[in-house]
């Protein structure tokens, strides 16, 4: 099945409204404002569940549409169309489908591209940022532990976006 | 498949986007931000939906039942500068005082500016507004609430039609300010930086030279160029010997402004020095 990519289109731009909206900051704990990065968790999931090229061009567009609402343009779209893309060409050796996988890889993810796109942003801006360890360290936490619970949400989702689950068996693919 | 679709390779496709993003990468901010306040004007009602990041700061609650809070609010902040605006001309009037001339009051230009999005969480507490170079604005320049009587921080960032204010709670913003006692007539002057997380703290005050107290007023320095009178910003909310550095005050403040509800800010841009003259 083809990837429907006018509906992957909406459904990343009510993503990126959530993500970079005030809604989510009902959920935010500590006096940081510390929320999941749902962009970062679509990024994980579609990264792992669909087919290898379309991995690469969603991971890409996961990361134009955390830049265009982060305010710098660029570090996103490289972190995360690399890490996704990295992602994607391990389908074939990771499975994800306990809840503690997920939760694993996204903590792991989230650790690798916060720092990627805090490294990058600090080349593009002069903008010094504060508290970035605790921000990228507690928004890796709190993401891997809303993440299998949006991980649920996307899987209802896939076949309307027309991206087919994998099937979570290597001896499948041999 | 997308690659069959578009009939390019795996690898193709990978590298074509990751040079459109180096590209983005590599382009200066000033022509990349058009993209990122183009989604903020499209999409600012659908983003200011939900609560806007810090809960309330108030002022000393010693406020008569007769008036609301909001007007207290708004009654304090105005008797505070004031009478920081009265010690100033008194202290001209005293160097003045053997001249014939007139002073002029001195009247800030201001340059109002309406938020377009606001992003206060860990990273930092930065605003930004609809005005820019194109309106006077230079970066370092302080930002007054829509009242214009409180300093609520400073322009950090700025291009032709926006400019990004970082707020004085930012803990990466410094301005000097100086601590009045009301009836005295001396500031006790230090640098205050945002905490970060709602306040900001005031250090290198020696505890044996300087009496400080809760409640104590505290306003943003005059500076040449940038600011004439003493303008407030909040108030001495805790007064504590430092911990690493006992013969030092460590004292935080509370600003008086309420993040929540900063929808339009007034800039003020007066002349460089060098311009003055």
């Amino acid at each position: 099945m083809n990837m429907r990519w006018m509906r992957f289109l909406v459904f990343l731009l009510l993503a990126t409204l959530l993500n970079a909206g005030n809604v989510l900051n009902t959920i935010s704990v500590t006096s940081l404002h510390i929320k999941p990065d749902l962009l970062l968790i679509a990024l994980v999931f579609f990264s792992i569940n669909i087919a290898t090229t379309d991995a690469i061009a969603a991971s890409f567009a996961i990361g134009f549409a955390a830049d265009i609402s982060s305010g710098t343009m660029g570090p996103c779209m490289i972190a995360f169309g690399v890490v996704g893309s990295f992602i994607s060409q391990l389908q074939r050796v990771v499975v994800m489908k306990r809840m503690i996988h997920q939760a694993t890889a996204i903590f792991v993810i989230a650790l690798v591209a916060g720092g990627m796109v805090q490294l990058l942003s600090s080349f593009k801006t002069d903008e010094p940022m504060s508290n970035v360890y605790r921000m990228i360290l507690g928004g890796a936490i709190y993401s891997a532990i809303a993440g299998p619970i949006v991980w649920m949400f996307l899987t209802t989702m896939t076949l309307w976006l027309g991206a087919q689950p994998r099937r979570h068996s290597r001896l499948s693919q041999r | 498949m997308l690659h069959k679709q578009l009939n390019m390779s795996r690898g193709t496709l990978f590298a074509t986007l990751l040079t459109v993003a180096i590209a983005f990468q590599v382009i200066p901010g000033a022509h990349t931000e058009r993209l990122n306040n183009l989604f903020s004007r499209v999409f600012g009602p659908v983003l200011d939906v939900g609560p806007r990041g810090l809960d309330v700061f108030r002022p000393a609650d010693d406020a008569e039942e007769t008036v609301s809070t909001s007007k207290y609010n708004e009654l304090w902040k105005v008797c505070q500068n004031t009478e920081a605006e009265l010690l100033e001309m008194k202290r001209k009037y005293k160097v003045l005082s053997g001249m014939s001339g007139e002073l002029p009051k001195p009247v800030p230009p201001l340059v109002l500016a309406k938020v377009i999005s606001s992003s206060i969480d860990g990273y930092g507490h930065k605003i930004v507004i609809n005005a820019g170079t194109g309106s006077g604005i230079e970066t370092g320049q302080y930002v007054l609430d829509t009242s214009q009587t409180s300093i609520v921080g400073s322009i950090s960032k700025v291009s032709e039609t926006t400019a990004t204010v970082r707020l004085v709670t930012d803990a990466m913003h410094i301005i000097m300010v100086g601590i009045r006692r009301k009836g005295r007539d001396d500031y006790i002057e230090g640098p205050m930086a945002g905490d970060g997380r709602g306040g900001c703290k005031i250090g290198r005050v020696p505890r044996k030279e300087y009496d400080v107290r809760i409640g104590d007023t505290v306003y943003a320095s005059a500076k040449r160029g940038l600011l004439d009178t003493p303008i407030v910003i909040g108030e001495v909310d805790q007064v504590m010997p430092d911990r690493n550095t006992p013969v030092l005050w460590d004292i935080r403040v509370r600003p008086i402004f309420e993040p929540a509800q900063l929808t339009e800010l007034a800039v003020i841009v007066m002349a460089p020095p060098e311009k003055e003259e």
